[in-house]
């Protein structure tokens, strides 16, 4: 397996020194003392990360920079420039060039090692490595021993701390998978650790377990209210710590699938401004003695540049320098959408109220005499850098409570939606089924006074036959005649709402076999009649049977009804291609149509032929365009007076 | 040929008139009564005549499906509960052919079942068709008087 990180440094010590630091912390390294070197492990082995030494005897570490940057194969992996050159020009130039970080020499390990895990679980490289870590809090070394050698048997990675601040520090750098504490520690105690994890949004989502050597159920309640996860006595057996911390990750559902962000109690970054190197030392000094990361910048130019490529925590910036001086250079930042919030002190050699005030309407955070103690450089520092974690934490809970607020409301409103959805649909069932009932009854309730209407008639007709005469009787049989076309309108109308509302069932239909029988049943019902009916075997499609049977009961008994006049009656149904589509076709040489109405059709009741020609009702075809859409297809028809129709129909039956 | 016993229940004043009209037609003089619902059916069949006589039981039953009130298909229920109307025969007359109609009706007991047609002539011809099975063809069994 290739290493996961490529060093480069001309100095045996240092690259030795950075091997060391990494490999303690799990990772796998290649040293390299030259950039040629380094361009030879490049072109062979895969790296995620490279911490590159700006000044090598034989290339610039810029110059290889922009080489990784500029293969395809190596473009993506994470860099970091390590180098003496404090000074942010340098920085700029390697950020600039592409570095994704830039540590100072001397560098802090601990924060090396961080910036490097953070670096790789970014390219993902490093989520198995996390995702076994579990971070083990507790002051007893026995205790410590013994539940390490349990969990790492169990197949966890194990990180130990004495403390509850170094345990916080190493939960920052190697973001464990769960941290277990003891409740008693000396310092801040377990519980102020669980509730500064549950503060911190990089740490937040990480599982807390509580370990205590008190009976006592208040200490329970108030481990659980801090924020504790679970609640393990120190008297218990171990296994059951262990089962607990499996349960725990079980229930803890893609905690490593999204990058955190960073971490509250990560070092934080101080950018100090000064046109005195002697003084930026200074600073330096102080601050580096409180675990800041301190990048030095002679100019406000050049503190501008490097805020433009990497945030800081926080500015220490001189008041009086040649080019940009302090009072502009805090005006630029302020004015500046992503800078505004860094806080800024300003620094000054003299004593000087009326500059004081210009500070502070230029919108600095602090000012401070040069001549002040370091204590107060320093106190002033944290409190300001503590001020801004405060802000940007609130700023975070009132996004996180502003996203769960959108979240809830989504919810809301799909669970609205939902529910209208449903007492739609309920509607719809409900007025289908009041339709059903309305059919059915004006099916029931129609016909009653056509049978006493028609059969009252015939029997006029046949017990008084001998007291009509034959105007008589003709008025008789035309009462019959119009019930009989009420009676056929009512059946139609049914069959054609039942099309529309009949549950739709899909499977292959034999189209040709369905014909075949229509026409057979025509050929039954009217036996003197000759046709020549031509159907083109093997026809299939998919879609609902019976509703198809409908058609085609409609589309061939239309043919036959027009073709009636005709002695050499032709029928015909098949498959034509229209516009590089398979379309199906009933054609006849029958009566046809005046091609210029054939839009009209298939409304309902439109009728081309007289009754007294041809009778109908005007319905059928409304009926066969219904099924035809429901199958989602489409219907047209061709036709011409004297010479016959056609209609073409597809049918793309969505299952 | 020996008069037989008609029981027609049914509401509407024509579809009677033309029931009637088509079992004339029928070979025998038949003594038709019609009932306008199913409480009157029940009085008919079930409780003594003004002379506290028990009506003798008819040959046959046509049973409008459609009834006001409690309908057709609890009349014909209660006909197959009852033990002196169990066996006799009823055809049931419905106005509109429904699927859910025809299975109910044969389930609770019909012996057939009849779409009344829009067409006089066939309506008729099936009623007297259906008729002249029930009451020359098929013989109620002996057991039943």
């Amino acid at each position: 397996m290739s290493a996961q990180i490529l060093i480069v440094d001309d100095s045996l010590t240092v690259r030795m020194a950075l091997a060391e630091t990494l490999e303690d912390a799990g990772f796998t390294c290649h040293i390299c003392a030259t950039g040629a070197e380094a361009r030879q492990a490049l072109a062979i082995g895969h790296f995620l990360l490279a911490i590159l030494d700006l000044l090598l005897p034989d290339d610039d570490g810029i110059e290889l920079l922009k080489a990784i940057r500029g293969q395809p194969e190596t473009r993506g992996m994470a860099v970091i420039m390590l180098s003496t050159e404090a000074e942010v020009r340098h920085r700029i130039r390697g950020l600039a060039a592409g570095a994704d970080d830039y540590i100072g020499k001397p560098y802090d390990p601990a924060y090396l090692v961080g910036r490097a895990r953070d670096h790789i679980r970014r390219l993902g490289g490093d989520r198995a490595h996390t995702g076994k870590a579990i971070l083990l809090i507790d002051d007893s070394a026995t205790f410590r021993t013994a539940l390490q050698e349990m969990l790492e048997e169990a197949g966890y990675d194990t990180l130990l701390a004495e403390t509850g601040e170094e345990g916080l520090r190493i939960a920052a750098d190697a973001r464990p998978a769960a941290v277990i504490v003891d409740g008693a520690l000396p310092g801040i105690d377990g519980a102020t650790v669980i509730r500064r994890i549950r503060l911190d949004a990089a740490l937040r989502q990480t599982p807390c377990l509580m370990l205590t050597g008190s009976e006592d159920v208040v200490d329970e309640l108030q481990a659980l209210d801090v924020g504790a996860d679970a609640y393990v006595r120190k008297g218990e057996d171990n296994e059951v710590v262990l089962a607990r911390l499996n349960a725990l990750l079980r229930g803890v559902v893609g905690w490593d699938s999204k990058p955190a962000p960073d971490s509250l109690q990560a070092p934080k970054r101080v950018l100090a401004v000064d046109d005195d190197p002697l003084y930026l030392q200074l600073v330096a000094r102080i601050l580096q003695g409180e675990g800041f990361e301190v990048q030095l910048a002679p100019s406000g130019e050049e503190a501008l540049q490097l805020l433009a490529l990497q945030p800081v925590d926080c500015l220490v910036l001189d008041l009086n320098m040649p080019g940009l001086d302090g009072l502009e250079t805090c005006r630029r930042i302020k004015a500046a959408p992503g800078l505004r919030d860094v806080p800024v002190l300003i620094l000054t050699g003299t004593e000087d109220s009326g500059a004081m005030i210009k500070s502070y309407e230029a919108g600095a955070d602090d000012y401070l005499l040069k001549s002040s103690d370091a204590e107060v450089l320093r106190a002033r520092v944290l409190a300001q850098i503590r001020r801004k974690q405060g802000q940007d934490e609130t700023r975070r809970i009132r996004e996180e409570l502003l996203r769960k607020e959108l979240e809830a409301a989504g919810e809301r409103a799909a669970r609205q939606a939902a529910e209208e959805r449903a007492a739609h649909a309920a509607e719809l069932e409900l007025k289908n089924q009041e339709l059903e009932a309305f059919s059915y009854s004006v099916a029931h309730d129609l016909r009653a006074p056509l049978r006493g209407i028609d059969g009252f008639s015939l029997a006029l007709l046949e017990d008084y036959e001998s007291l009509l005469d034959e105007t008589g009787k003709g008025y008789l049989n035309h009462i019959r005649d119009s019930t009989l076309h009420m009676a056929r309108l009512i059946d139609d109308l049914l069959k054609l709402s039942k099309v529309t509302r009949s549950e739709f069932l899909v499977c292959e239909v034999d189209l040709s076999a369905i014909a075949q029988s229509v026409v057979d049943r025509l050929r039954d019902a009217h036996p003197g009649r000759k046709v020549e009916v031509l159907i083109e075997p093997g026809m299939t499609a998919m879609g609902d049977p019976a509703l198809l049977m409908v058609a085609l009961e409609n589309l061939l008994g239309n043919a036959w009804k027009f073709t009636g006049k005709r002695s050499d009656a032709r029928i015909s149904f098949g498959r034509e291609t229209r516009e590089r589509q398979f379309v199906f076709v009933v054609r006849d040489n029958g009566a046809g149509f005046d091609g210029t109405r054939s839009g009209k059709l298939f409304n309902v009741f439109t009728r081309l032929h007289s009754a007294q020609d041809f009778e109908g009702t005007g319905i059928g075809l409304a009926t066969v365009l219904r099924v035809v859409r429901r199958h989602g297809g489409k219907i047209w028809a061709e036709g011409e007076v004297g010479k016959g129709a056609a209609f073409f129909f597809t049918l793309e039956a969505k299952t | 040929m020996t008069q037989k016993r008609i029981l027609l229940v049914e509401d509407d004043g024509a579809d009677a008139a033309l029931i009637l009209r088509a079992l004339d037609e029928t070979p025998s003089s038949n003594l038709v009564c019609v009932m306008r619902d199913g409480e009157q059916a029940f009085e008919f069949l079930l409780q003594p005549d003004e002379y506290g006589r028990r009506r003798p039981p008819p040959d046959l039953i046509l049973l409008d499906w459609n009834l006001p009130g409690a309908g057709g298909a609890e009349v014909l229920e209660k006909l197959r509960s009852e033990p002196r109307t169990r066996w006799l025969p009823v055809v049931v007359i419905t106005g509109a052919a429904s699927r859910a109609g025809h299975a109910d009706a044969y389930r609770l007991g019909a012996n057939s079942y009849v779409v009344k047609s829009t067409d006089a002539e066939i309506f008729a011809d099936h009623i007297e068709q259906i008729v002249r099975y029930w009451l020359y063809i098929n013989e109620p069994p002996p057991w039943v008087n």
